[in-house]
């Protein structure tokens, strides 16, 4: 394992930045239809079952590192050893270059549908990639520090929710429990690719100053993220009616669209510029991160490694030309996330353990 | 390539290097003796009958004090040699050498060489130097309407004793350097023993040792040959003409560059927020300080994204704009033929070109300009129909908002800033302004200054640096110097506890 000199490491309380940036990204502007559709009101309680699954998952993950020695990838080796284990890390890379794909066409979606129906997909993501460059360029404390950003300058705009609440009605949010179980787990399902972005710890963890104590820091990033989402969502269903949030595919930014103030209207038009900013973190760790497995397992240097990630990146988002498209690659990829963190973390933990006992055996 | 280029340069300055030490006191002489200002004259001393010359070089050398503190004394004093003749002149700095260089160097910057005949390989140097040069006066760049009112001068010595005049401290260091082949211009260091970070020091030392330079004019060079990003719009050290400036960043643990024949001093690691800051903060009560440089930051800010908000909502979004304003916009751009970016342009290329004309004119004539330029330009290109009046009240506005700042280069960042904005808000409107606005943030985050981070103490969040970057704090909570200097004294004063109710 190789150690990283402490002028590049984080110290622990931006671990919480880190983080809730990483969850947050453009699926917060239109989750609530999903979950709606197979939660309804209950749809809350899917949320706050899905932030205690992500805690159980981000004590598991701490688990491996602390066991495990090293990143992601030597851990991948340690346990299925080297040919296998690189590739199960490679493939690793796949799902984030895949995730960064997900989130720039969404955001593009966006910007097509409420913005500019005109936009060029290729010029956009190829300005955003390099500003993405840019940043990862500067190295992770940079990257993190976009994140700690994108954190602290849209917080307002959780505020602006606050101007709907006159119009909404939360009474609607009783009965409690008027939805089954498997039905909430279901909506909990679908909250997984919205909570992902936390097992990305993975693969920066010897980049913590102190990971002792980040790992409360972690814990606080993903309550905040769990607080966020349960406002969200509460907001969306005080304001919406059941069925008419299953009929909007971005709740949030037709919230924004009621405001008005005496010299600004259309608020959303500034909540989607700004959202650039909260998905900006998302795309260069993601970046970052599928070039840093490249650099450890086929040794190609991360800074060539992340332009090549970005270029299929950059190819593959003009590649969606429908809603349908777009939908359905998202679909495979929420399963997929969830096979990752909810079936393949546990198991990763299991087969570390076994591998260090049978290692020491031998020994 | 550029690697190629050093090595080359490398090897000539060798080269030069032993052709120097080649010479010899005479050779020295002779290619003096090319100067018309260069005067030689022999003596003969009364007491010994030794015979001597002095060589000068007439436009560097007080005549009055060869005239009063030297000849006198070589004339009618007692010494046999070179050495006794040091002993005999009592009131000027001397130096016996043999080293032509030396001899080369010190006439060139005023002292007067004296031969004894039958020594060709020795002399003595007393220094005369002439002082040319203005005398202190009040700032004109960093102008404050309280507070001291001197400003330094282009002599390093007499900057110097300005600084010192506030800090009489015995650990107060001042290091002295010579950088630039061809002005050889004296440069100190100077920063607190035991107050600066050892660190900080060592880079600045380093990184003047290293330049490889012709020609240092001035400290902006200076500032740009050491700078960890030369690409950077942003300033990375903050320069200042003001000694009161100087004391207080040395005192908070900040590394000073004074350049000889410069009248601004660099002070380093910077950080963005500290080049906002005005002297004036300090001399008012805590809150209106604040007040004041909140203000200013609004103003910057606004200075930016005035006509690129423009711009962004009447060419892609006019729909954010409230009905009642929209008629009053739509009135005034009525008979504007342009689209609103090449309004735009055209009314900050104006601004620029009155603000450049203004400060290359004599005072008096650019006052002249600016009225005119202000007034009549801006009214007349309103009436002919090629601005609208909102246009026209935004960027004299935001021309205003950028004199605000207490710092010249990084007004002129806020200047250069503004295009790129403009060009973002013509591509995608309000997301394009934003993503301007993230590039811009990316390379605050990249930047350091003398390896210290450049956006500190926003990031790394440092709140108890905060008492004094966008706000300030009162003095009395000023007990602490900014944690990012990493000072070997972090307390400056004892904080003192507040008493109880009737304690």
């Amino acid at each position: 394992m190789e150690s990283i000199s402490k002028d590049k490491q984080i110290p622990p309380y931006l671990v919480f930045f880190v983080i809730h940036a990483m969850q947050i990204g453009v699926n917060i502007l239109g989750v609530q239809r999903i979950i709606a559709k197979s939660a309804g009101y209950d749809s809350w309680l899917s949320v706050i079952l899905a932030t205690l699954f992500s805690y159980i998952i981000l004590f598991f993950i701490f688990q491996i590192l602390k066991k495990g020695n090293g990143d992601l990838t030597d851990i991948n080796q340690f346990v299925f050893g080297k040919w296998l284990g690189k590739l199960i890390s490679i493939s690793f890379a796949t799902y984030f270059t895949a995730t960064v794909i997900s989130i720039l066409r969404t955001y593009i979606e966006v910007l097509q549908i409420w913005l500019f129906p005109n936009i060029s997909v290729f010029i956009f993501s190829f300005i955003f990639l390099v500003l993405a460059l840019y940043i990862i360029y500067g190295g992770f404390r940079t990257i993190v520090g976009v994140a700690y950003f994108s954190v602290v300058l849209p917080f307002f705009m959780y505020l602006i929710f606050l101007y709907v609440i006159p119009y909404s009605d939360y009474t609607d949010l009783l009965p409690i429990l008027n939805h089954s179980i498997i039905d909430i787990l279901k909506g909990t399902t679908h909250l997984a690719m919205a909570f992902s972005g936390y097992e990305m710890i993975l693969l920066f963890y010897p980049f913590l100053q102190d990971p002792k104590k980040s790992q409360k820091w972690a814990y606080f990033g993903l309550t905040y993220t769990g607080i966020i989402y349960l406002f969200i969502v509460i907001i969306s269903f005080g304001y919406y009616s059941e069925e008419q949030l299953q009929h909007l595919i971005w709740p949030i930014l037709s919230i924004w669209k009621i405001v008005r103030v005496s010299f600004l209207w259309r608020f959303e038009y500034y909540g989607i510029a700004m959202w650039s900013l909260v998905i900006l973190p998302n795309i260069c760790l993601l970046i970052w991160c599928s070039g840093r497995i490249l650099k450890k397992t086929i040794h190609i240097p991360q800074r060539s490694a992340v332009v090549w990630v970005a270029l299929v990146a950059l190819a593959c988002t003009s590649l969606f030309q429908t809603r349908v498209q777009i939908t359905k690659y998202l679909e495979i990829l929420n399963n997929a996330g969830l096979l990752f963190r909810w079936i393949f973390i546990p198991l990763l933990l299991v087969l570390l353990l076994i591998a260090k006992k049978v290692k020491k055996n031998a020994k | 390539m550029f690697s190629f280029f050093k090595k080359k340069k490398s090897k000539t300055s060798q080269n030069e290097n032993e052709k120097k030490s080649d010479k010899s006191l005479a050779d020295v002489i002779a290619q003096l003796k090319k100067s018309s200002d260069f005067k030689q004259k022999s003596f003969t001393n009364k007491e010994t009958n030794a015979r001597f010359t002095i060589h000068f070089i007439s436009t560097l050398i007080e005549d009055k004090i060869v005239q009063k503190d030297i000849l006198p004394y070589l004339l009618n004093g007692k010494f046999s040699g070179l050495d006794s003749m040091k002993n005999t002149v009592p009131n000027v700095e001397c130096t016996v050498t043999g080293n032509p260089e030396t001899i080369a160097k010190k006439v060139l910057t005023g002292s007067v060489l004296v031969t004894m005949e039958g020594d060709d390989k020795k002399g003595v140097l007393f220094r005369a130097p002439v002082e040319l040069g203005r005398q202190v006066a009040p700032p004109e760049v960093e102008y404050s309407v309280e507070g001291p009112k001197q400003a330094f001068v282009e002599s390093l010595d007499q900057n110097i004793n300005l600084i010192r005049a506030y800090l009489p401290k015995e650990n107060f260091v001042c290091e002295e350097l010579t950088i630039g082949n061809m002005t050889k211009t004296r440069v100190a260091i100077l920063y607190i023993d035991g107050v600066t970070n050892e660190e900080n020091i060592q880079t600045v030392r380093q990184r003047l040792k290293d330049i490889d330079f012709d020609l240092v004019l001035d400290s902006s060079i200076i500032e740009e040959i050491i700078a960890d990003n030369t690409w950077s719009p942003f300033p990375e050290l903050m320069d200042t003409e003001r000694p009161v400036k100087v004391a207080a960043g040395l005192s908070e643990g900040k590394v000073g560059i004074a350049v000889d024949r410069s009248p601004f001093v660099l002070l380093g690691p910077s950080t963005l927020s500290s080049f906002f800051a005005s002297l004036d903060d300090y001399y008012m009560n805590w809150y209106l300080g604040t007040f004041i440089r909140v203000v200013r930051i609004m103003g910057i800010l606004f200075s930016m994204l005035a006509t690129p908000l423009y711009v962004a909502v009447l060419t892609y979004h006019p729909e954010m704009i409230p009905k009642e304003l929209m008629a009053t916009l739509v009135s005034s751009r009525e008979s504007v033929p342009f689209p609103p970016i090449l309004e735009a342009l055209f009314l900050e290329f104006t601004i620029d070109l009155l603000r450049e004309a203004g400060a290359r004119l004599p005072s008096k004539v650019g006052q002249t300009i600016g009225i005119v330029g202000g007034i009549v330009l801006g009214t007349a290109s309103v009436e002919a129909g090629l601005t609208s009046n909102v246009l026209l009240i935004l960027v004299s506005l935001s021309a205003l908002a950028a004199f605000t700042t207490p710092n010249y280069k990084i007004s002129n960042t806020v200047r250069l800033l503004r295009f790129p904005f403009l060009l973002f808000a013509q591509l995608w409107g309000m997301l394009g302004i934003n993503i301007c606005a993230w590039f811009i943030l990316a390379h605050l985050l990249r930047m350091t200054s003398l390896g210290r981070p450049y956006l500190e103490p926003l990031y790394p969040l440092r709140i108890s640096d905060m008492r004094d970057a966008l706000v300030r704090l009162p003095l009395k909570n000023q007990n602490v110097r900014p944690g990012f200097l990493n000072s070997g004294k972090p307390v400056r004063f004892k904080d003192k506890k507040k008493k109880d109710i009737d304690e």
